[in-house]
């Protein structure tokens, strides 16, 4: 059996997607925490490139017409997901900013009360 | 405490009047990352000067300086902003009703009585409607939720310092008060408009602005009062 134009498309998309992200946590630019949803995410694109048996059935037993159809719906979610879960480590990190930058001005401002700084 | 964002050149009258008018107040310079030389105009003048390494908002300047008060052991936290609009001479009303034990949280209302700077047209008509919303979700009418002006006791230095709305703090944080079950009071203060410089609320005459208070509210409203991160 061939392979479809956009199966080999999307092959390609997600080996240089998972090459970059390598690029980058080999370079110390990106912690292994918040990689691995983005290495999982390329997994998964490239199984379904491969394989996309399983997203056509569910696709089909879902009502879209394509199976390229459903794995756009089925990526938009998890990117939305992916997105939303970083908004969130964003709010928790401007919080520990503020706090941080709290600390130091009434730690700076008691160092000089006790004559230092 | 003064929060002061790029205010050297209101400070040293804010600071002289201060001292003239509230000779037994301690006070404190937040200096809340300035881009001119807003603390060393402080600390020339010889106040105690916060300086917060970036810059956190009027929010979170302001919890930096509650907090300061709670380490320090302070009962009653003031806050007067560093622009000239608050007159110290009012102070003492602002401190009166919770040292009487009557109240946890004091806002000096320049709409109690229509004296003074009264704000420009469209930005008064958002703050009644601030002020109606605020009634609704909380039961009390207050006039000036926008006011900078005011007073908290101990029991808010201590809730406020572990959680501080940073987003619109002055109205949020009067409801989030009333929300807690906390007593609040408002005392006529008459404000003038500031002195130099513009303020950090420009845009409140935009609905946009006070649609998205009203939806931080809102939010307040729901929040789990049990999440508060410990000391």
């Amino acid at each position: 059996m061939g392979m479809h134009k956009l199966q080999l498309l999307g092959v390609i998309f997600s080996l240089i997607y998972l090459a970059f992200v390598f690029h980058k946590l080999r370079r110390q630019q990106l912690a292994l925490g918040r990689a691995l949803a983005w290495l999982l995410s390329g997994v998964v694109l490239l199984l379904l490139s491969l394989f996309p048996g399983p997203v056509t059935i569910a696709g089909r037993w879902a009502g879209f017409e394509a199976a390229s159809n459903a794995l756009f719906v089925f990526w938009l979610l998890i990117m939305t997901v992916l997105l939303f879960v970083q908004s969130l480590a964003l709010s928790k990190h401007e919080e520990q900013i503020v706090r941080l930058a709290q600390e130091c001005a009434i730690l700076r401002a008691k160092a000089e009360a006790n004559g230092g700084a | 405490m003064i929060p002061a964002f790029n205010e050297a050149e209101n400070l040293p009258a804010v600071i002289a009047e201060v001292r003239e008018k509230c000779p037994a107040v301690d006070f404190v310079v937040i200096n809340d990352g300035s881009t001119d030389n807003t603390s060393a105009v402080a600390r020339r003048l010889g106040a105690r000067v916060l300086d917060c390494p970036i810059n956190l908002g009027i929010g979170g300047a302001v919890q930096c300086g509650i907090r300061f008060a709670f380490r320090e052991g302070y009962d009653i936290c003031i806050q007067c902003d560093g622009d000239g609009q608050h007159d110290p001479r009012w102070v003492a009303d602002l401190v009166r009703p919770i040292v009487a034990g009557e109240a946890d949280m004091v806002v000096g209302s320049r709409f109690l009585v229509r004296e003074g700077f009264q704000s420009t047209g469209l930005r008064r008509i958002g703050i009644r409607f601030l002020s109606e919303w605020i009634r609704w979700f909380s039961g009390q009418r207050v006039t000036d939720p926008t006011s900078g002006f005011r007073a908290i006791g101990r029991s808010l230095i201590s809730e406020f310092s572990s959680r501080y709305p940073r987003e619109y703090p002055e109205p949020e944080s009067v409801y989030v008060a009333l929300h807690r079950g906390y007593r609040l009071r408002e005392v006529h203060t008459i404000m003038r408009p500031r002195r130099s410089g513009c303020s950090s609320i420009q845009q409140l005459d935009s609905v946009l602005y006070i649609l998205k208070i009203c939806l931080a509210i809102l939010a307040d409203r729901f929040r789990d009062p049990r999440r508060v991160e410990s000391e």
